[in-house]
């Protein structure tokens, strides 16, 4: 995991199952819930992360330490620079490649940015889950997300026929 | 090898929701079919009535083959059409789109708000009762013509003879363009009307029952609401502000005449803040022979209020304008990412054109701020020219489900309050009080502390 660099404050971060990652303080406080932590003095010198495993959390960190804004000296003045266009791009695809994940980790990982509250994630996270539910049929969607359909046959017609010209 | 997926219909709520909400309006619709959460979720949505914030504009329009019994609905989206039936009674024409709500005129031209959505609807106050218009009853008292007065607030009051109007044209002739001030689903609602003769303003709340004339002695070419002030702006550029909350009316002049006489101009407050005038134009095709074709030419403007001018834009960025009859709209393309940037989509508003001509070609497209050119929409263009298309942002929350936010805190607070005194009915049904009236809520609260 990351590395200790000179002048950076590094937090531990520690998973349910027993792992812990090193990570550098501006790197954890992509997540609004852990900056609040930070904030109020709430944190020690290691977080438990309660609902969270080792897996999602390596990925997650990943993606907090390819997000957190790299120019500034500390973390604090880092946040208020903007990304050139250039690099924003770069983001892009690095998040295009990120998010090709099996749908168990997909899965996760939403769970994991509403959690931790990390915006950037919990946005590319929401819009992969959109884009399936747009391209796909209803039985698609079931089955790509695996949700049971619990509805009566006359239930869900009835919930049908309500909408029908969204069905065109 | 893939681990077994788990049930996203396990998916807590919250996170649903946050997702759901990104949807567009047919595919949530849909998404409700999938399963009992999911349904759950949607119609928390709905309630809540977070929806109309993600939507993108359709185009709404009448086609041959519906008749009058549906409307066609052109995602610019999904770029895909749709058929959604119409419920009765059929509408003979429409004046004004805002906040997923169309303005609809019956048969005797009186007005009824319509969300095509939920099938909603709100009835305002007959046409009788607006200052212009006088019934004309046949012998056995019903009402047959409307006399429409010509008096445009200059005193002493002269009458000119009065126009005679068969009941269905009036509206088509005399209505300009109506603009609501705010969601009529979330509560209260002023409608602002730009009617004839000459172009003057009237307005009513929803519940009233008559039409209020604003004796201004002037004309209006479009009407933007913000922050509960209605702005419109004359066809000169100038802009008047009203307040018309209160018992009497606040009016002021914030911005002078711009220019000498626009064709046709619109008013829009933009997402970064500004006020945008919109100056659209037909000017002679000189690369066309004969003389005879007229392209569209577009112009935007910025409003400076300090210095009291407006200044050309060169294009309005990563922006998106609609105008129309529809209420003047900007989106963010960042935010509705199927819109072009620094275009303008418009419909045909041109009043006087658009009845003589019922069966003209719809002038509907799209243009390019940065090259000046125009494309169409949709290719083959699918609507039936009478009555002609309008922008809706559509809106999935349903009248009297709701939330106002105070609402919302004290329907939160009753979710408290039942959980903790769940055998205790009359207490129950003194909390449902205050969620079901706002104010007698305000006043209980008063009286209780």
């Amino acid at each position: 995991m990351a590395t200790r660099e000179a002048g950076k404050k590094m937090i531990m971060l520690k998973s349910p199952d027993g792992m812990e990652f090193e990570v550098e303080e501006a790197v954890a406080m992509e997540s609004q819930t852990i900056r609040k932590m930070i904030e109020d003095d709430c944190a020690d010198t290691a977080i438990l992360i309660p609902n969270i495993n080792s897996k999602i959390l390596s990925r997650v960190i990943e993606y907090c330490n390819k997000h957190v804004p790299t120019t500034g000296a500390t973390g604090a003045a880092a946040s208020d620079t903007v990304a050139p266009a250039a690099l924003a791009e770069d983001l892009k695809i690095w998040d295009a490649e990120f998010i090709k994940v099996n749908r168990a980790t997909r899965f996760n990982l939403i769970q994991a940015a509403s959690y931790l509250n990390i915006k950037g994630l919990l946005d590319l996270t929401s819009q992969t889950t959109i884009d399936t539910i747009s391209d796909n049929s209803l039985e698609e969607i079931r089955s790509f997300l695996s949700t049971k359909n619990d509805y009566l046959p006359e239930e869900e017609q009835t919930i049908r026929r309500e909408n029908q010209w969204a069905f065109q | 090898m893939e681990a077994p997926a788990p049930d996203w219909s396990g998916l807590p709520a919250d996170i649903l929701t946050t997702v759901l909400q990104l949807l567009e309006c047919p595919d949530l619709l849909r998404s409700a079919s999938v399963c009992t959460a999911w349904h759950k979720a949607v119609s928390v949505l709905r309630r809540i009535g977070v929806c109309p914030a993600s939507q993108t504009p359709y185009l709404l329009y009448c086609t041959e083959a519906a008749g009058r019994s549906a409307l066609g609905m052109y995602s610019l989206s999904e770029r895909k059409a749709y058929t959604m039936p119409l419920p009765e009674p059929p509408i003979n024409n429409w004046i004004g789109s805002t906040h997923g709500w169309i303005v609809t005129m019956d048969k005797r031209s009186d007005l009824t708000l319509l969300n095509p959505i939920t099938g909603d609807r709100i009835a305002l106050p007959p046409a009788t009762t607006m200052e212009h218009v006088k019934p004309i009853l046949n012998d056995g008292g019903v009402l047959e013509k409307y006399e429409v007065s010509y008096y445009d607030g200059e005193l002493p009051r002269v009458e000119d003879t009065p126009y005679v109007s068969d009941l269905d044209e009036y509206g088509d002739f005399f209505y300009t363009k109506a603009i609501l001030s705010s969601d009529p689903s979330k509560g209260e609602c002023i409608v602002m009307l730009i009617h004839q003769p000459y172009a003057q303003l009237s307005f009513t709340k929803v519940g009233d029952v008559h039409w209020n004339w604003l004796k201004i002695c002037n004309f209006y070419a479009d009407c933007i609401s913000h922050d509960g002030w209605f702005y419109a702006m004359t066809p000169q550029g100038a802009i008047d502000a009203f307040n018309l909350n209160g018992p009497s009316v606040i009016h002021e002049r914030v911005l002078p005449d711009m220019f000498l006489f626009g064709e046709r101009s619109y008013i829009v407050k933009a997402p970064w803040g500004d006020v945008l005038q919109v100056d659209r134009k037909q000017i002679l095709d000189h690369e066309q022979p004969g003389g005879e074709t007229y392209i569209t030419k577009i112009e935007v403007y910025k409003v400076d209020f300090v210095e009291q001018k407006r200044v050309k834009m060169k294009g309005i960025g990563d922006h998106a304008l609609f105008i129309g009859k529809s209420t003047t709209s900007c989106f963010s393309v960042k935010h509705h990412p199927d819109l072009m940037p620094n275009h303008v989509y418009f419909t045909d508003d041109h009043d006087d054109e658009l009845v003589t001509g019922k069966d003209d070609l719809r002038d509907i497209g799209v243009y390019n701020l940065e090259t000046d050119t125009t494309c169409k929409v949709v290719y083959p263009e699918p609507w039936r020219t009478w009555f002609p298309p309008i922008w809706l942002t559509p809106n999935l929350a349903k009248r009297g489900t709701v939330s106002t936010s105070l609402q919302y805190i004290y329907s939160q607070m009753l979710l408290v309050v039942y959980s903790i005194f769940n055998s205790n009915h009359s207490l129950i049904s003194f909390f449902s009080a205050y969620v079901h009236n706002k104010r007698n809520a305000l006043r209980i609260i008063c009286v209780s502390a």
